[in-house]
């Protein structure tokens, strides 16, 4: 087996600039250990793109008679060899579900902007639904109601002339759907304020005002990362660090990682 | 008391789980829905007032709460979270409408039971601070009012932090609990001086964030749902007279603040 | 200016001698329910109004609603008489604009407005013919109804084509003005209209009182618990709300004015306004407290622009009050309804209550 590098190349080059240009003053103790035996094996599992005749593989059993009455004692150099090595490496899972997906939030990109809760009860939420109809108790209006819905009507519904549905139309039909009980709710949202406040309501702030205070309090944490960042770039201007190595911060995880290291670098140096 | 299925806890850690919001059980749910409620509705109107319209109300309202922060909320957290979101009041016109009509029809019993329960002593001496001196003067200070109310609404005895007692009209889905959508007003025709100097006021004290500690004794639901079937478009009058007669004081009592 | 209902005869205003006044020449309006042809007809022969109410629906919605309306209108005017504030003469809209903001006038007011949405409401429309062999309609909606979608396909409406491409222009295709008409009515929670009005495109501030205005766009408007759509009184609150502030500027300085005017008419739109303004005035005074924040939001302008000044014409009116689909329809029955309205509106007579339309190419101001 060749002698990966991959694995362990980015990391090395990474602290060795950091080490070069005093953003990181000291050197880990991992480091020349790592530098001296790079791992022997790829760490990056490969997936497997499984296909049907995989499983369909039927081994081949060839009976032969033994004419010479002789018995095997051990197994054979191939025989001890092991053959599956596929089993492992993990799957590729493909679902249909996911093209689908991929379809929609790339036509409708805000539509991942929708917080989303990715805890269920008991994790069976969905064989609760009926797709029947797109709008379901157990979960909330959103793209993958379209895909559920799109399923539903490619196996389930036909046309009023008795044909079945193409996944195009299946997908345009579902879509439709989804937009008009979107445009429902919100014109339900915007008739009900309307609504109070002609029976006297009145509201704090309204809800841009209010956006705009919840907006700000994220860009106070982003302003004092992005200080972070900058100085990260800056120190790296001119590296041979991998793409996308700097490291990406969620807003929410707080200051980077190396917010330490960059703390102890002199201004001059940067 | 209410209706959300609460997520339980478990030795402290709790547990997020997703529920639904489903109509409280009512005690003599069942005869009522059977019988109706003597001395006001009869059965249809007893389901399209409760059965019917509170399952409306709770499942659009947990359509509309699935995976949002409301989610795991009662309606009564909901109504005052939602009340000062501008882009959530169609959440809670349902949770407010939702919790209204229960705590309405919790009070309600058979005409016959109702007449042997009256307000309690206690009770009635606030009113007299409102100049209303008996149970007679009540109910028709309460007809009167309710029949005079154009459109959707409902009426309720209301709590004030200083220990009086008033009633109360809330246009559609006003709630006495939040001064800001308590919809006392109705703007749809003109404004008068009186009615401007109230919205400017309500923003001033909206804008200061002040509180609000108003609780709901008694409410009467006056919304057609109420009535329309047994009384006709024109009945509220009558629906009125016929609904106080049937409520149970005896529940009224204990929702006051005894301290 | 106002537009009555499309026929000449529906609304009859009989002038008669008060005869409980001392001064018995002055001429007192009494109101009839207005008559409507084909809602008689349905009610003698005991038929339901086909596709969209019951016959027991009709009588409630319309002869014993309206006949109430009419009965309380008529006392409460007698009353006023009595009392002698005001005396009050003319057509509905006359009286419902007289009324609009005077608290003391507010049944009144209110039970003309509704009389007046009423009529409005029922005379564009008109039965559907069924299918043969077609099941009517007119059916209590199940529980399970709350989830189903609601459909636009196939809509198919007889509006002549000059309506149809006024509404393409408007609101994109007739079936995006059906969705967005069904889906305001299903926003409104309480009693309320929705309206279609030709919406002038210059300002009422450029047009004198005889100019009838250019018509170039159709829009839906919401109004409340019988609020009315009425052109001429909402602009004119702008200008009334800015004599108020400056009038409460004097009364600062320790002026007198005089208590008519001191009378702030205003509707919710312009307290909007109002607020930007009054925070502008501090400003002045104060440019240390200025909050950034609460410059003026998108929804004053909206509100601003939307409203003030623009002159409507009504052309039909879409009731979504909840007595309306209880009693056929059920709780759960207000989409199907609406979808059944849809099919009963008599489109011959709204194009007939819609104002010549104007093509042009600038809109606005």
């Amino acid at each position: 087996m060749k002698v990966q590098t991959k694995a362990t190349q980015g990391i090395i080059d990474r602290t060795s600039h950091f080490l070069k240009k005093g953003v990181q003053l000291e050197q880990p103790a991992w480091y020349n250990v790592v530098l001296d035996n790079p791992p022997i094996t790829d760490l990056v599992k490969q997936p497997k793109n499984y296909k049907s005749e995989d499983s369909a593989k039927q081994v081949n059993k060839t009976t032969r008679t033994n004419v010479h009455e002789t018995y095997k004692t051990r197994l054979t150099r191939s025989e001890l060899k092991l053959k599956n090595t596929d089993a492992f490496r993990i799957p590729k899972i493909k679902f249909f579900e996911d093209e689908l997906r991929d379809v929609f939030f790339r036509q409708h990109p805000w539509e991942l902007a929708r917080p989303k809760t990715l805890i269920e009860t008991k994790g069976d939420d969905n064989s609760k639904c009926n797709w029947k109809n797109m709008l379901q108790l157990h979960k909330p209006l959103d793209g993958e109601s379209v895909v559920q819905r799109t399923i539903y009507i490619l196996n389930n519904e036909t046309k009023p002339d008795g044909s079945k549905y193409s996944l195009f139309e299946a997908y345009d039909s579902s879509r439709f759907e989804y937009y008009k009980l979107r445009m429902r709710e919100e014109m339900e949202s915007h008739v009900a304020k309307e609504e109070a406040i002609m029976y006297g309501a009145v509201f704090p702030e309204t809800n841009l005002a209010q956006n705009v205070k919840h907006e700000q309090e994220y860009i106070d944490v982003w302003t004092k990362v992005a200080e972070q960042q900058t100085k990260m770039l800056q120190a790296g201007r001119g590296s041979r660090a991998p793409e996308g190595s700097v490291v990406e911060e969620e807003s929410e995880a707080g200051p980077s990682i190396f917010e330490g290291f960059v703390d102890d670098v002199e201004p001059e140096k940067l | 008391m209410f209706s959300r299925v609460i997520a339980k806890r478990a030795a402290g850690v709790r547990l997020s789980t997703r529920s639904l919001h489903r109509v409280p059980k009512l005690e003599q749910h069942h005869q009522w829905s059977q019988e109706g409620i003597s001395g006001v509705y009869s059965p249809e109107q007893f389901k399209m007032a409760w059965t019917d319209y509170q399952h409306y109300l709770l499942t659009n309202l947990t359509l509309l709460t699935n995976g949002t922060a409301y989610e795991n909320k009662h309606p009564y957290q909901i109504i005052l979270q939602s009340a000062k979101n501008t882009t959530d009041q169609h959440i809670f016109h349902y949770a407010s409408q939702a919790h209204n009509n229960h705590l309405f029809f919790q009070q309600l019993t058979s005409k016959d039971q109702a007449q042997e329960t009256r307000p309690s002593k206690f009770l009635m001496q606030r009113l007299v601070q409102q100049d209303i001196a008996d149970v007679a003067t009540l109910r028709s200070k309460i007809v009167e009012l309710g029949s005079s109310t154009f459109g959707q609404g409902w009426l309720f005895l209301v709590e004030y932090p200083d220990k009086q007692i008033k009633l109360m009209r809330t246009n559609n889905d006003g709630t006495p609990y939040y001064y800001g959508k308590s919809q006392v007003l109705d703007l749809n025709g003109g404004v008068d001086e009186t009615s401007y100097k109230f919205v400017e006021n309500l923003k001033q004290r909206a804008a200061n964030g002040e509180r609000e500690y108003t609780l709901p004794l008694l409410s009467i639901n006056l919304w057609d749902h109420a009535y329309i079937r047994d009384y006709g478009v024109n009945g509220r009058e009558k629906y009125l007279e016929n609904v106080f007669d049937c409520i149970d004081w005896n529940v009224i009592n204990k929702r006051l603040f005894l301290v | 200016m106002f537009r009555i209902a499309s026929r000449a005869n529906t609304k009859r205003v009989v002038p008669r001698l008060s005869t409980k006044l001392l001064n018995s020449s002055r001429l007192l309006s009494t109101f009839e329910l207005p008559e409507n042809k084909i809602l008689e007809t349905i009610k003698e022969a005991n038929t339901p109004f086909e596709g969209l109410f019951s016959n027991k629906a009709i009588n409630e919605l319309y002869f014993e609603r309206g006949q109430h309306l009419v009965d309380e209108l008529n006392r409460n005017l007698e009353a006023s008489q009595v009392t002698g504030d005001l005396h009050f003469r003319g057509d509905l809209s006359h009286i419902i604009s007289k009324t609009m903001n005077n608290a003391n006038l507010y049944q009144i007011n209110k039970n003309a407005s509704h009389l007046h949405s009423l009529e409005f409401f029922f005379d564009a429309l008109k039965p559907a013919t069924l299918a043969e062999g077609k099941e009517s309609p007119i059916q209590e909606s199940n529980r399970e109804s709350i989830f189903e979608t609601p459909s636009d396909q196939d809509i198919e409406t007889n509006m002549d084509p000059e309506l149809v491409s006024w509404i393409e222009h408007s609101f994109g295709s007739v079936q995006e003005f059906r969705n967005l008409l069904i889906n305001s009515a299903m926003g409104i929670k309480g009693d309320g209209v929705v309206w279609l009005v030709a919406e002038s495109s210059m300002s009422k501030t450029y047009l004198s009182d005889e100019d009838k205005g250019l018509y170039h766009n159709l829009a839906l408007v919401n109004t409340y618990n019988g609020g009315v759509i009425d052109g001429d009184d909402r602009s004119g609150q702008m200008g009334r709300f800015k004599k108020y502030l400056s009038d409460k500027e004097a009364e600062n300085k320790g002026e007198e004015k005089p208590q008519e005017q001191l009378e702030m008419e205003q509707e919710e739109e312009q307290s909007e306004e109002q607020e930007e303004v009054t925070e502008e005035q501090q400003k002045e005074e104060s440019k240390d407290s200025s909050d950034p924040l609460s410059l003026g939001s998108v929804e004053d302008a909206e509100y601003g622009h939307a409203f003030h000044d623009k002159k409507f014409v009504p052309a039909l009116a879409i009731d979504a009050s909840p007595r309306n689909y209880l009693l056929d329809y059920g709780v759960y029955g207000k989409q199907k309804y609406l979808e059944n309205l849809w099919e009963c509106i008599d489109w011959s007579i709204v194009s007939r209550r819609l104002p010549p339309r104007t093509k042009q190419a600038i809109s606005n101001f």
